[in-house]
């Protein structure tokens, strides 16, 4: 597996941000073209988060609004993708509490997102946000708003945690 | 030399891209040996090849109409708002003119416009409270962090509403059972009141609290939420 290129390049975000600016057509352009860059991976994240498809589908239909809503107030102290993902990851976890305690996943013979959805909220954030393509680790670390270095220790305790779920069956 | 653990998290680094180049080898030569690392390796690859297969599937089976229309259709959270103020308002209204005989309803309207303000703003207030808007996310900081303080905040504050609105319930009720008035019927008033506020109470003790109490047990806050 080779290095992941980012999300959005910074040229991208920038024309995305003047397009706001701008107003008018250009200001529909730039959500589209967002929604479209950012559509598939959110719903990735989504997923592996709230363990189910439909539940994926509502956050990421919310992510969405919430960042083309907030995008002229997008102040750029993160960079937009980071701050997208930011949104999405609460989003999601939002959309999972929505669910009552004893409803069922999606039928998965593999027991997989079982084991997810008994993790944590905290263990569970990153190894979804690793195993969405085109994340950095450092990306993840802007994210998550921790130290770049500690990322991995993270990933790892978390997937300790998720072979011990995956063994409770 | 390193331990398990070290080699554990180099072979996370691999997986994701991010192995330099002089760890290759003493990871591969430590693998060689150990079947803790072995068994680690071939867990976390099959745990990211699942994943990345779910995904898949998502995006591929995922609605994306329905999205596109939610985010054309959406009402925006300030008309919801506004949609509320404008129901609650129209409903003291409706109570005024049932409670009151028809001779006096314009005055007794009248009258009670003030303190239909005061409810419209108080509405307004518990909206805003209650419904922050998920772009109004602190941008420093771990969010992690940040989302557990908010999550605590919100169950403090459902809880205290939750007896605030039985409280009030329960002082309309009073008085529309034992209250006395001479130019309308306490009972169809104040009763009549007493029905939002307890939907408003029924929704906070059924849907509300339980889901901020999950969002908090999600985010490690148990005994918080158990509370
Ligand atoms: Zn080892």
């Amino acid at each position: 597996m080779s290095a992941r290129p980012p999300l959005l390049s910074s040229a991208e975000e920038a024309e995305i941000l003047a397009g706001v600016k701008a107003g008018g057509a250009a200001r529909r352009a730039a959500s589209e073209r967002l929604c479209r860059a950012l559509g598939e991976p959110l719903l990735a994240l989504c997923l592996h988060l709230t363990g189910r498809r439909a539940d994926a589908e509502d956050a990421t239909q919310e992510a969405l609004v919430a960042v083309d809503r907030g995008l002229p107030s997008f102040r750029g102290e993160a960079r937009l993708g980071t701050w997208a993902y930011r949104i999405a990851l609460r989003a999601a976890l939002h959309v999972r509490a929505r669910r009552r305690d004893g409803e069922p996943l999606d039928p998965e013979p593999r027991g997989l997102a079982a084991a997810m959805a008994r993790l944590p909220a905290e263990p569970r954030a990153v190894l979804s946000l690793f195993a969405v393509e085109g994340l950095s680790h450092a990306e993840i670390a802007a994210i998550l708003g921790v130290p770049e270095g500690t990322v991995w220790p993270r990933l790892h305790a978390a997937r300790r945690l998720l072979v011990e779920s995956l063994g409770k069956k | 030399m390193a331990s398990c653990e070290e080699f554990q998290v180099a072979i996370e680094k691999r997986l994701h891209g991010a192995l330099g180049e002089a760890e290759r080898a003493p990871l591969d030569e430590h693998l060689a040996r150990c079947e803790r690392c072995q068994a680690y390796e071939a867990t976390a690859r099959g745990a990211e090849a699942v994943m990345e297969a779910q995904a898949r599937e998502a995006v591929a089976q995922a609605d994306w109409e329905r999205v596109e229309r939610g985010i054309r259709g959406g009402v925006h959270a300030s008309v919801r708002m506004l949609a509320t103020q404008v129901f609650f308002a129209a409903w003291v209204a409706g109570m005024v003119w049932l409670s009151t005989p028809a001779p006096l309803r314009g005055e007794r309207l009248l009258r009670t416009m003030p303190s239909m303000v005061v409810l419209v703003v108080l509405v307004a207030f518990v909206a805003a409270y209650s419904g922050r808007r998920l772009t109004a996310l602190v941008d420093r900081g771990e969010m992690l962090e940040t989302w557990r303080q908010l999550v605590l905040a919100n169950l403090l504050w459902a809880r205290r509403m939750q007896w605030a609105t039985a409280a009030v319930v329960a002082f309309l009720l009073y008085k529309a059972f034992a209250g006395r008035a001479t130019t309308f019927d306490p009972t169809v008033f104040y009763g009549g009141l007493a029905v939002p506020v307890a939907g408003v109470w029924f929704y906070l003790r059924r849907v509300k609290l339980p889901r901020v109490a999950r969002e908090a047990r999600d985010l490690g806050l148990t005994d918080e939420a158990r509370r």
